[in-house]
């Protein structure tokens, strides 16, 4: 079997085993239909292999873990025997260990399970030893309900130092907490403050809290873990001190104080602090405060690194908990990067907590009399509220039967409209937020209890369906309802926009649109119609954006926003209103992808990683035939670019082939698809992103310039973007220059018409690359220009030609304001026509009035059109910026013989030297003709 | 306690980061000739303060690079390190295999880690390190992901948590880019048995 095979199969094999085990074998039948036998044949060898590994474990631990483990099960530390290896951390190992302690009153030997911590590096003197004994000794001096008990410590045979402690047995702090609600976890956090503040007060900093060194017991009682041994280690073997803090600081710097990071020696409890700071911020968000950072950032950013506050992030995460800005203050505090800032001594830190449960004041907060004032209020409301909150329950669990109920009926009745307010209000919130489906479930709720739907509560449920992708139903819940007049506009409004999101016939979305302009809407509805029916993209994000003033959380508008700054090829923009958005509306998929887009389209495969491990987060991950269309598409943009895509040096059948090849793969067909039928649907783009398959198979042959004009324009019928039309537009003018130069004017005149019309259909059609359409509009300038130049047209037509161009320049100028020196390009081109020369020249003197090139070119247009006193000027210009430049060397020359011959009675103005006139040769053309059209 | 000079290991990362031709090369042998100093001193024993394990081996060969270069920082060049001095530990246990089969095998009193991992990868696999250095070659040919992924897991002892965060792959990927080598390679050793 050749390589080639045993790739293949090994490809198959390792794409099969992204499928459910039952399934691979029927699977891999479907891949390896139509391939060589023998190919299947590996594949369900591979398949075998697969299996016995997992069963035998075959190359599942690492050679470290095996080596060591070995060494250490079975033998006997002290009076500890070693059963079993319970875990491997940073620092050493901890074991499973039994211990036999004598007990003075009986005469035999007790026995207990206990678990022992080895440290990896060793002690290396005697000296040390003691020091680490001592401390050691200290520590188990400490008994606190929720520290773990130490019992004994010593060093191996081998050196390394050990202890030995109470074995816990629990869950890690972070998988304990998962299901508890957040008073149930201040409650854990609380008694965490209290054992942190029990080592404190011997004297001991923890140095390492984290989730991972906190168990939660099966009664729910937190117990610490690894108190004070960093320390006590660090400073006992000097040798390994600098290697623990720095590969510490690169371990586990989540849970670091910003001092500790930093490499601050002399440490305080605050340290500790900070950490227990970010445990909060976990327990109450379930997100780490530098989320969004990436760990290489958080090292270089700890002096400048604000935390989100903790209630903005459980907003912006879509969880229905409200965090009370109390404790968004308190974990603020604790999370102060300037120590004395922070809170002074672990004791307070819990003493706020408590104070929150009893609705006291607390001390993160900034003394302000409304607050007091908001606190005491709060105490006291709750017992009112309470009684009347009993009677409401019973009520709304519709067993007011019986007694009491002729004095409950008036309380039900405003109980029912509160309830309804609230439930509207929730609705609101979890809408705002980008809770959509939360949000519907609320109105249905609100609905069930038999409240009248208000119209604010009808519409903001139409909008969901929107938002949820779903235009199906809010075009069915829109049949069913009765609109009130003052409601039609923005009915409308939403049926236009469901018509859209269907792909049903544009026009009549847009005569619904007119329709609803004439109705009542808002400010921010009338700026959003006027946008959907903008026709020229860039005016329409303009709207967009004033509606988004006006309406900051219209997450329509901000889709659409999204949506047309990727159409438009501007990925630097897409990608920050997708992180905008991400953050805004997290159960959106679309930002992601626009994200990913975005990156990929900008050739940065690092963003695309990026944003896959995110998607993977928010969603459960892409599909892997999707990570790898990014990836892919990543490298092959910046393969493009390498190759100088846009430079002068890019050769444009090359180019077009890389395209071509591009297109022809089908994962970017389809990605591409996705952006725009994004527009019509975007549930069902999402649902094909995932789907995603076969991608950028290679292919590719020489093609003559005719027939990749065949397969553009095929391909260019599917797909109608710029980059294709742009190409079509260089080919032909490289076939009409062939034509002309065998002499076939009309052949070579139609050609260049038809690179015209593609150059204008690229401008007009969305791009990959954001600079395609400046390009376009260039080249159509160009082309215009050379159009100009060709002899056998009618004065008339030159002058139709004439205008466009003019016109088409002015919206080049409009809309990239492009730089000077393509535009001297294109001067330089079209310099025979005086007046489409001047127009564009204007423009390059008003951008670049100190460049010698500009002026040059002025003086050689000039020169050209035998302005000679005017091409003098322009050429003593340039060398007054550019003392030798040439071409003003030699123009200046040859107009002075011009003029001299023309003019020879006023030349007391010109200086001449007799040498460089005698110098001076025959005229020739000032600059070669070196762009051919 | 390195030998190799810092400085230079250091340009070359950076010529590595501007994809600078045959610069990855470069980098791999400097940080191979620095991780070899240390295991050299693993061998012969004589360095019991400072043993380190594989995996701290690597922490160390990272932290040693970026002391001094903050701005070196990055998840990109800190993976690219990770998985070159992975590949160097694989090397540098080959070539003492390589080097053991040369001379005589020491006695049980004077073995060194390196001796006890060559001997668990015998354990492990059934092979000897030649055999399995010749099948990751094959594998990297194939589908290079993979074949870091063997080395940061089996040779360094990365979890698949750090290997993501190192390689920029998703922990799934990972996973599943462990299953498909694995059986791979214990194809390529089955067949070399046979």
């Amino acid at each position: 079997m050749n390589n080639e095979l045993e790739k293949k199969a090994y490809q198959i094999f390792s794409k099969l085993l992204a499928f459910d085990s039952n399934e691979r074998v029927a699977k891999a039948k479907e891949f390896c239909n139509g391939l060589d036998s023998k190919i299947y044949q590996r594949v369900l060898e591979y398949l075998k292999h697969d299996s016995e590994s997992s069963k035998e474990g075959f190359l599942s631990e690492s050679l470290h873990s095996q080596s060591s483990t070995l060494e250490r099960v079975g033998s006997t530390i002290g009076d500890c025997e070693i059963t079993e290896l319970l875990g491997r951390g940073g620092q050493g190992e901890v074991y499973l260990a039994t211990q036999s302690i004598t007990n003075e009153a009986q005469s035999t030997p007790i026995q207990r399970q206990v678990a022992l911590k080895i440290f990896a590096p060793q002690l290396s003197s005697i000296v040390s030893r003691e020091r680490f004994q001592k401390e050691m000794k200290a520590l188990s001096n400490i008994s606190h309900e929720n520290v773990t008990k130490l019992y004994d410590c010593g060093v191996t045979e081998d050196g390394y130092p050990y202890y030995i402690m109470e074995l816990v047995k629990g869950k890690e702090l972070k998988s304990a907490t998962r299901g508890l609600e957040l008073k149930g976890r201040l409650q854990i956090f609380k008694k965490i403050c209290s054992a942190v503040s029990a080592i404190h007060s011997h004297g001991f900093i923890h140095r390492d809290l984290k989730p991972s060194n906190i168990l939660i017991t099966e009664s729910h009682e937190p117990k610490i873990l690894d108190f004070g041994i960093v320390k006590a280690v660090s400073e006992t073997s000097i040798e390994n001190e600098e290697h623990t803090k720095t590969i510490y600081r690169i371990l586990s710097t989540k849970y670091a104080s910003p001092e500790q990071i930093q490499g601050e020696k002399n440490l305080t409890t605050q340290s500790d602090i900070y950490s227990l700071g970010v445990i909060l911020y976990e327990l109450l968000t379930d997100y780490s405060p530098y989320e969004d950072l990436e760990q290489g950032e958080l090292i270089k950013n700890i002096k400048s690194f604000e935390p989100l506050k903790p209630s903005l992030r459980v907003k912006n995460t879509g969880n229905s908990v409200k965090i009370h800005d109390d404790l968004d203050a308190i974990c603020i505090k604790a999370l102060e990067r300037r120590v004395p800032e922070r809170y002074s001594s672990v004791s307070e830190l819990e003493n706020d907590i408590q104070a929150f449960f009893e609705h006291r004041p607390v001390l993160a907060q900034k003394p302000n009399r409304a607050y007091y004032f908001k606190r005491f209020i709060r105490r006291n409301r709750i017992q009112t509220i309470a009684a009347s909150l009993i009677l409401l329950t019973i009520i709304l669990g519709s067993i007011a039967t019986g007694i009491g109920f002729y004095q409950a009926t008036e309380s039900a009745e405003i109980a029912k409209t509160e309830l309804s307010k609230s439930l509207e209000r929730s609705a609101k919130l979890a809408y705002q937020h980008g809770n959509w489906k939360e949000a519907l479930e609320f109105y249905q709720k609100a609905i069930n209890r038999g409240h009248p739907e208000s119209e604010r509560l009808k519409f903001d449920r139409l909008e969901a369906f929107l938002s949820l992708d779903d235009p199906q139903s809010l075009l069915e819940q829109l049949e069913k309802i009765v609109i009130k007049e003052s409601q039609e506009g923005h009915a409308l409004l939403l049926k236009a926009d469901a018509k859209m999101a269907l792909g049903e016939d544009i026009s009549m979305a847009e005569e619904l649109l007119e329709q609803a302009q004439k109705k009542i809407l808002t400010e921010p509805q009338k700026l959003y119609i006027e946008a959907l029916l903008e026709p020229n993209s860039i005016n329409a994000i303009k709207k967009l954006n004033q509606c988004l003033e006006q309406s900051p959380f219209y997450h329509l508008a901000h889709r659409k926003k999204l949506i047309l700054l990727s159409l438009l090829g501007r990925y630097e923009e897409a990608l920050l209103q997708a992180q905008i958005m991400q953050k805004m509306f997290p159960s959106d998929p679309n930002p992601y992808w626009v994200e990913a887009t975005s990156y990929a389209m900008e050739g940065d495969l690092k963003g695309v990683n990026a944003s896959i491990l995110k998607t993977e987060t928010q969603f459960g991950g892409m599909s892997e035939e999707l990570e790898k269309a990014f990836i892919t598409l990543a490298n092959a943009v910046d393969e493009l670019r390498k190759q100088d895509i846009w430079g002068t040096g890019g050769d444009p059948l090359k180019l077009a082939k890389s395209f071509l090849l591009l297109f022809k793969s089908k994962g970017l067909t389809d990605l591409f698809q996705i952006n725009l039928s994004n527009m019509k649907c975007q549930k069902l783009a999402w649902d094909k992103v995932k789907k995603l398959s076969t991608l950028f198979p290679v292919a590719g042959t020489l093609y003559p310039y005719t027939s990749i004009r065949i397969d553009l324009k095929e391909m260019v019928e599917l797909h109608p973007i710029s980059e294709l039309y742009f190409f079509d537009g260089e080919l032909a003018i490289m076939l009409s220059d062939s034509a002309f130069r065998k002499k076939d004017k009309t052949n070579g005149y139609n050609l260049f018409r038809e690179a015209e019309e593609s150059y204008k259909n690229a401008v007009k059609t969305p791009a990959l690359f954001p600079s395609t359409k400046k390009r376009s509009l260039h080249r159509q300038v160009y082309a215009q220009g050379n159009l100009l130049k060709l002899s056998g047209l009618s004065k008339e037509e030159k002058d139709v030609l004439r205008k466009n161009a003019v016109s088409k320049f002015h919206k080049l100028v409009e809309l990239f304001e492009p730089k000077a020196g393509p535009i001297r390009t294109i001067i330089n081109s079209s310099k025979k026509d005086y007046e489409f020369a001047q127009t564009l020249l204007r423009y390059v003197i008003s951008k670049e009035p100190e460049n010698a090139e500009t002026w040059a070119l002025a003086a050689d247009i000039e020169f050209t059109h035998k302005n000679f006193s005017l091409a003098h000027k322009y050429a003593s210009t340039v060398l007054g910026l550019t003392p030798n430049h040439e071409l003003a060397l030699k123009i200046m020359k040859q107009s002075q013989v011009k003029l001299l011959e023309l003019l020879p009675q006023n030349l007391e103005g010109v200086q001449i030297k007799p040498a460089t006139l005698k110098k001076s040769e025959k005229f020739t053309e000032p600059s070669s003709e070196k762009e051919s059209p | 306690m390195g030998k190799s000079d810092w400085g230079d290991v250091t340009e070359a990362l950076k010529k590595v980061i501007n994809k600078e031709a045959g610069s990855e090369e470069e980098l791999l042998t400097l940080t191979y000739d620095y991780l070899k100093g240390i295991a050299n001193n693993l061998a012969s024993g004589n360095m019991k303060a400072d043993q380190l394990s594989p995996t701290e081996l690597v922490h160390e060969a990272y932290l040693k690079l970026f002391k001094n270069e903050a701005g070196l920082q990055e998840p990109r060049s800190r993976g690219m390190l990770y998985s070159l001095s992975a590949r160097a530990m694989r090397q540098i246990l080959v070539d003492h295999y390589r080097k053991l089969s040369a001379d005589k095998r020491p006695p049980d009193s004077k073995r060194s880690p390196l001796d006890e991992q060559i001997e668990s990868i015998k354990d492990q696999t059934g092979s000897n390190i030649i055999d399995l250095d010749e099948a990751l070659e094959k594998l990297n040919e194939f589908d290079p992901d993979s074949c870091s992924i063997i080395e940061l897991k089996f040779f360094s002892g990365f979890t698949n948590n750090q290997i993501s965060e190192t390689l920029l792959i998703s922990e799934s990927t990972v996973e599943r880019k462990f299953k498909s080598a694995r059986a791979f390679l214990r194809k390529e050793l089955d067949s070399n048995e046979q």
